[in-house]
């Protein structure tokens, strides 16, 4: 185990619910194991939720599966799908996501390509990690615009940055995981989210079908926001998850 | 005034250094941006115990990459600078040789290397060091990308004018080859072209192919008795013990 891996188990296994934010997720897709298993460490250092892969095809199949990430960090030299091809397959689909490029040449040309073919921003090994974390900032905070801090369905309002939940002058008190749930249904009312997107979402963890553990959480939400005489506002949908809508 | 030196490299081989050399700085670029902020972060006056460890524990692996890497540059320069010391090889001394790197692949990485010699090989003219090296190098790479408990095979077999070593694992979609794979590729590339040799790779499935020159009878007379190798079997077989 390097040390790298041996560091972020030991981090994980001292985390609890009370230091849950939802996270801003973050693909990484390089080749180089030590930088990347770095990288993987220092972002989740900084609560984001980060996912690795180490080539091209399997970043393909996690875009293809419709998997949602906040920002894409890609090494532009990877083996069989290079990064520049893959720039090219997924951005046609990705129009919003924020892509930063990793490279290790400095020629104009090959920076001028990966601009051309959709990336965002661009860095040249070796940088810095507080560069790195910077452009990562300035990138979704520039995309941060999509998800407005003030939601409101019907008479519920959710503030973002306050966190704060409010139902018709009543103020909601919510666990972090049960304002991740919330917090993230009012993204998209009138839309059923599966339970396997709040996993992945809420508790940065794919979905375990053999647990209930998202139903559970969905109750307690359900319970604080939907009292006795309110209009419903939260619905299961059979078969599929969970949504938020007036009536 | 000093004045720069002309190498008496041809210029094939020197856009292969280069090349080479690309590589190797590629390769630098990672663990460089590990160290650039590790160090810093070990430093930082208010890191916590356990974090300063962790940053000081992957600053010394990144460090131990760096130096192998440099490591392999300037055995990539030597191999295009130095000219190689060709004579006539000794086989058997050879396989003896590569079955101290087959225990030590098995020991590190649980990879079997299994060896067959394929009729009688002729004796070699080449350069001895580089050869193995060459070798042991490829042989380590292609360990490095199977998988524990998989074997690698090392088939030897004797061309019209050339002995062929074999090194591959039939299985497809192995791990790729690094940035610090294709550096030490490059090394015994050179090494196996400095003497006269070839060296072929094919990524997936893994396959290298080495070629040195066989010797010629009327040379061998020249120079005195040579030995010849003759394989006993054409199956694959532990060999190094018997060699």
């Amino acid at each position: 185990m390097t040390a790298y891996e041996q560091h972020s188990v030991n981090s994980r296994s001292k985390s609890k619910e009370t230091d849950f934010q939802p996270a801003r997720r973050i693909l990484i897709v390089e080749d180089d194991l030590s930088l990347a298993g770095f990288l993987s460490h220092e972002l989740q250092a900084q609560s984001f939720g980060v996912e690795v892969v180490h080539d091209g095809e399997a970043a393909l199949q996690i875009f293809e599966a419709g998997r949602q990430f906040d920002l894409l960090i890609l090494d532009l030299n990877l083996p069989g799908v290079d990064g520049i091809e893959l720039l090219q397959q997924v951005r046609p689909s990705r129009p919003r996501l924020p892509m930063l490029v990793l490279t290790a040449r400095s020629s104009v040309q090959e920076k001028v390509q990966a601009f051309h073919n959709g990336a965002d921003d661009c860095l040249v090994k070796p940088f810095s990690f507080v560069e790195l974390l910077a452009r990562v900032r300035a990138l979704l905070r520039r995309n941060s615009g999509l998800i407005p801090n003030r939601s409101q369905v019907a008479d519920l309002t959710l503030h973002r940055e306050e966190r704060r939940v409010e139902r018709n002058g009543r103020r909601i008190e919510l666990t972090p995981r049960e304002f991740g749930i919330l917090e993230y249904l009012m993204r998209y009312p009138g839309r059923p989210v599966s339970r396997a997107t709040l996993s992945e979402e809420v508790w940065n963890a794919p979905h375990d079908p053999s647990t209930n553990i998202v139903d559970v959480y969905m109750k307690y939400v359900r319970d604080k926001v939907d009292l006795p005489g309110e209009r419903k506002l939260t619905h299961t949908v059979r078969g599929v998850g969970y949504e938020l809508r007036d009536a | 005034m000093p004045s720069a030196k002309a190498v008496d490299v041809n210029p094939d081989e020197l856009s292969r250094v280069y090349a080479g050399l690309a590589k190797g700085l590629h390769a630098i670029a990672q663990p460089l941006t590990v160290l650039r902020s590790a160090l810093p972060a070990a430093n930082e006056p208010e890191v916590e115990e356990a974090a300063r460890k962790f940053y000081l524990d992957a600053s010394t692996e990144q460090v131990e990459r760096l130096c192998a890497l440099f490591q392999g540059m300037q055995e990539l320069l030597a191999a295009a600078r130095n000219p190689a010391c060709c004579a006539v090889m000794d086989f058997s001394k050879l396989l003896n040789s590569i079955a101290e790197v087959q225990e030590e692949i098995l020991g590190a990485s649980g990879v079997k290397v299994a060896i067959a010699v394929q009729g009688s090989i002729p004796a070699m003219f080449g350069d001895f060091e580089r050869a193995l090296h060459a070798l042991s190098a490829t042989l380590k790479i292609a360990a490095s990308i199977s998988a524990n408990g998989e074997t690698v095979e090392l088939l030897v077999s004797s061309g019209i004018d050339s002995v062929e070593f074999v090194v591959q694992n039939a299985r497809p979609a192995m791990k790729r080859l690094d940035a610090s794979d294709r550096l030490t590729v490059s090394v015994a590339e050179a090494n196996m072209r400095s003497q006269g040799g070839t060296y072929t790779v094919m990524e997936d499935p893994f396959r290298v192919t080495l070629a040195l020159p066989a010797q010629k009878i009327e040379s061998l007379q020249k120079r005195g008795p040579a030995s010849e190798y003759s394989g006993s079997s054409t199956s694959l077989t532990s060999f190094a013990r018997s060699a």
